[in-house]
């Protein structure tokens, strides 16, 4: 009897933890059929099970949801949200219940009132349907449910966990003892029958080892399965209306990691709806959509695995928590407005500061959220955040692949071993290849391999341990590294052992503190081995861990970040200073003037393994080296010969526009002389690969009144580049392909015309507004000018 | 109720270690060391299919490495779900040792502060009963 109760016990709890969240769903599809009926097998059942067992109240409990679900079923009442509460009230009774039975504990009996609303649902109330008792009828359904529901559930047996980490550790250990086998009987020379049963039972252990390691993974849908639910309760307790998109339910995790993230995931959730989401009018009225929407996306990189929690609400108000802060203590005035903006961001996990006017039952932000890091942090995880205020905030749980097989490579430094994942590797180098040269920048080393340049380290420095003496003499290796956040870098590593699979154990948290490790494995050697953390290595090299990143938000702060922007001054080969903003600015090379020909009608530099032009520069000197910027726009590469390079500066005048756009940005003033500053579009624009036949280039028209600054600064330089003529004249309008038009009144008049397309200043869309397209939305707005062209042939 | 104690000498003190806290004593094999890492980490070493973490408790109490090598002696501990191993000069006998004797009213020197907060009378000796946890915590690093 004990045995049924406590199986019947775990599978109610299991069964519940997947029903709350297509109790959410069906609320808002009320017909749909498969829903309901699943809510209805999982009453059923419990109902079936309870007359069985000789649990009473139960029984009652799910009697009366199980009228008025059958009654939802045959379509007599349709599910509102009132009902759908009163269901949610009764299975979380069943929950509490079923709780109580395994721990023997009370829980307060009024299922009388419970009972009593559901009821009030019946159509038929008061009449013969309800009355009917409850213990003749489940029998009846029983067979037909069981007959014609057809549950297709993959056939599961429940097992401890304990009993799971046994068998795990047990199949480890015949590994281990396969291993010393295999060396007794390299020894001891025996016949080749032996070896192939050996071999035989060599492949065995492998295998199971193989499945044990699966048996701990699953879905994290089991973690996520729950959110629904749970939004749904906070969004109906503070009046707001959330919507709420799962992605990446298949990603699989370790079993222990789904219980250590339920309490974070649940607190980040809460704390977004609460204090991120906007109520419904305060968002009409900063332009947004009324309903919030809220975004989990799970999924794995290299050793990694990622969750990103993503909101639409309102974001963290920095200047909000700079004053919190100051206010408690945590730092002074003066610091705060030192610290980077993401240093002032992750205050906000510092014990005991929230944002929020109010603390609510529900959360205050700040309350919690040093929890959630420290739970993370437990697991070997990290949370990082993207503000983007007043449009939402993105916040990402980067977590280990604990305990589970990776694909390693072992290396050797020092005198010891360590094994990476290999997912983060890009290649393996000798230093002696003539392709790679180490060299030294202001006091730090980088690789140099076939004219891509890396950060570079010794890993024995790194860890500060000591270098075998003989490895000295002999060549050592190159491991070029792409980890998960940050850019690649080389790792100098003494030699590269084997790849083989690593059955990942998680490091005491202690070890996990240095931020170097991913955790530790045990190889087939018998030796533990420590696994190297391919980020923590990168952020010891001292890389800046960021991840590119494309979407509309960024884009935004891009923009926003783009108001302060920095500029180099140099002085050109034709003896005039002029700036060039920074960021399209790689570096600065000295390039031997042997290097240099003028060939294919462009000035060429012959640069490690690449042919580069080299732009403004006439001719070329016999020897001696030349000053060149190397400048790229992300995909193609090209120099810009220089005279001399003086100075960097800040961009924060005012831009006078130029009378060349396509020549020049526009004239700025910098260290007390104007000078200016060039666009660097027409040296791509130029780059055979980019551009297209000129004479077919379409025209684009910028329809212009009074300011076009932005036009002329921005929007010229970008259709150029994209391949487009521009033209400014009013008189080009009539053989233009497209019209662009920032929106103003004056150009409604031409409203008609099929080839306009309206620009606007703000994200948001006017609520009355004709179609347009944000001014910012490079993707949208190119885009937009091709469906032009298209409709328009 | 008395409950059971391990008596081990740590630097040459003897030491009370509840056994509810113990899993086992081992030879420990050999000891990978761990670069950069806390000082109180001498190093990994496997015990069976696991990876322990070996804790250098000397250098807790006296701010001195010790280096630990193959075959010496260590207490297997689980904490917070990890599993560490506690290096020990010697470990002497399990006793029974009942709640009442426990006093907090003598108290060690500064560094063993750190790691006791309770000593026990065994026999005649005054003994230190030490918070495996308070070994490998952070409040500890804090301390270090």
């Amino acid at each position: 009897m004990d045995e049924l109760l406590d199986e019947f016990i775990a599978e109610t709890r299991e069964t519940l933890e997947a029903l709350a969240g297509q109790l959410v769903q069906w609320e808002i599809t009320p017909q749909d059929r498969a829903l309901i009926d699943s809510v209805f097998r999982f009453v059923h059942t419990v109902k079936g099970s309870c007359g069985f067992l000789d649990l009473p109240r139960l029984l009652r409990l799910s009697h009366a949801a199980e009228d008025v679900l059958s009654c939802a079923r045959d379509g007599l009442i349709v599910a509102s949200p009132a009902l759908v509460s009163a269901i949610l009230a009764v299975v979380d009774r069943i929950a509490a219940l079923t709780e109580a039975l395994e721990s023997g504990r009370a829980v307060y009996d009024d299922d009388g009132a419970l009972i009593d609303t559901m009821h009030g649902f019946l159509p038929t109330h008061g009449g013969n349907a309800s009355s009917s008792s409850p213990g003749d009828e489940g029998a009846q359904t029983d067979l037909e449910d069981d007959a014609t529901g057809g549950r297709s559930k993959a056939r599961t047996v429940r097992v401890s966990l304990s009993l799971l980490d046994r068998l795990m550790n047990g199949v480890s250990d015949m590994v281990l003892a396969r291993n010393e086998v295999s060396r007794q009987l390299r020894k001891s020379q025996t016949g080749a029958e032996v070896d192939h049963a050996f071999a035989r039972l060599s492949a065995s252990v492998a295998e199971m080892r193989d499945a044990v390691g699966l048996m701990r993974m699953q879905n994290i849908d089991r973690l996520f399965s729950s959110l629904p639910r749970l939004l749904r309760d906070i969004t109906l307790e503070l009046g707001k209306d959330v919507e709420l998109r799962i992605d990446g339910s298949e990603v699989e995790v370790d079993r222990e990691m789904v219980e250590a993230l339920r309490d974070p995931l649940t607190h980040i959730l809460r704390n977004a709806v609460d204090h991120g989401i906007e109520h419904a009018d305060e968002r009409i009225a900063a332009g947004k959509n009324p309903v919030g929407h809220i975004r989990i996306v799970a999924r794995q990189s290299g050793n990694q695995i990622l969750i990103e929690i993503i909101d639409d609400g309102r974001g963290i108000n920095l200047e909000k928590l700079g004053t919190r802060a100051v206010s408690a203590k945590i730092v002074s005035a003066a610091d705060w407005q030192k610290m980077p903006e993401k240093a002032q961001l992750s205050t906000i996990f510092i014990p005991g500061l929230s944002t929020a006017d109010t603390v609510t039952a529900i959360s205050g932000r700040g309350v919690g959220m040093d929890v959630v890091k420290s739970n993370l942090q437990a697991i070997g995880g990290t949370v990082d955040l993207e503000n983007y205020e007043g449009l939402g905030l993105k916040m990402t749980l980067r977590l280990p692949l604990t305990l589970s097989i990776i694909a390693g490579l072992t290396i050797k430094a020092g005198s010891q071993f360590f094994g990476i994942s290999r997912n983060s590797i890009v290649e393996i180098l000798s230093t002696t290849n003539k392709n790679v040269s180490i060299e030294e920048l202001g006091g730090s080393q980088i690789a140099h391999i076939r004219g891509e340049r890396y950060p570079y380290a010794k890993l024995e420095t790194l860890l500060g341990i000591d270098e075998t003496t003989d490895s000295i003499a002999t060549s050592r290796t190159l491991v070029v590294i792409r980890p998960a956040m940050g850019t690649t870098y080389a790792l100098d590593v003494e030699n590269v052992i084997d790849t083989e699979e690593l059955v990942v154990k998680p490091g005491a948290p202690i070890i996990m503190e240095t931020g170097l490790y991913a955790g530790t494995t045990l190889p087939d050697n018998g030796r533990p081995m420590l696994l190297l953390d391919a980020s923590g290595l990168g952020a010891a090299i001292g890389i800046e861990q960021t991840e590119d990143n494309t979407n509309v938000a960024v884009a935004e702060s891009a923009v926003k970040e783009a108001k302060r922007p920095s500029a180099l001054l140099f002085v050109a080969t034709d003896g005039t200073s002029r700036a060039v903003r920074l960021n399209v600015v790689d570096r600065i090379e000295d390039i031997d003037a042997a290097q240099i020909e003028f060939v294919g009608g462009k000035m060429r530099a012959k640069v490690g393994e690449g042919l580069f032009d080299v732009c403004e520069l006439v001719d070329v000197p016999a020897d001696g080296l030349i000053k060149a910027l190397r400048l790229t726009d992300g995909v193609s590469t090209k120099y810009l010969a220089v005279e001399d390079v003086l100075d960097i500066f800040t961009l924060d005048e005012d831009i006078y526009p130029s009378a060349h756009p396509e020549k020049c940005e526009g004239v700025v003033s910098a260290l007390g002389k104007s000078v200016e500053l060039i666009n660097i579009f027409q040296y791509f624009e130029m780059d055979g690969t980019m551009s297209r036949d000129i004479s077919a280039r379409p025209l684009c028209y910028i329809g212009s009144d009074g300011d076009v600054e932005w036009e002329k600064r921005i929007l010229a330089p970008l259709l150029s580049a994209s391949g487009y003529m521009v033209s400014f004249d009013a008189e080009d309008r009539a053989q233009a392909a497209v019209v662009l038009s920032r929106t103003n009144d004056a150009d409604t008049a031409h409203g008609d015309d099929a080839r306009l397309l309206l620009l606007r200043d703000t994200v948001h869309v006017k609520p009355d507004a004709r179609s347009s397209i944000y001014r910012y939305d490079r993707i949208g707005l190119l885009s937009a000018i091709e469906a032009k062209l298209a409709g328009v042939a | 109720m008395p409950s059971l104690f391990l008596i081990a000498h740590i630097h040459g003190c003897r030491v009370a270690i509840n056994s509810d806290q113990i899993e086992s004593i081992v030879h420990v094999p050999d000891v990978i060391p761990v670069p950069h890492c806390d000082p109180r980490v001498a190093g990994l070493f496997a015990l069976r299919s696991r990876v322990l973490t070996l804790i250098d408790s000397q250098f807790v109490v006296t701010g001195e490495r010790r280096t630990l090598q193959r075959g010496c002696l260590a207490v297997v501990v689980e904490i917070a779900g990890h599993y560490f191993g506690l290096a020990v000069d010697k470990v002497e006998d399990v006793v029974p040792l009942s709640a009442e004797k426990i006093q907090q009213c003598i108290q060690p020197d500064s560094h063993w502060q750190s790691v006791v907060s309770e000593t026990v009378e065994v026999g005649e000796q005054l003994v230190m009963i030490l918070d495996p946890a308070r070994l490998v915590s952070r409040e500890q690093l804090m301390a270090a």
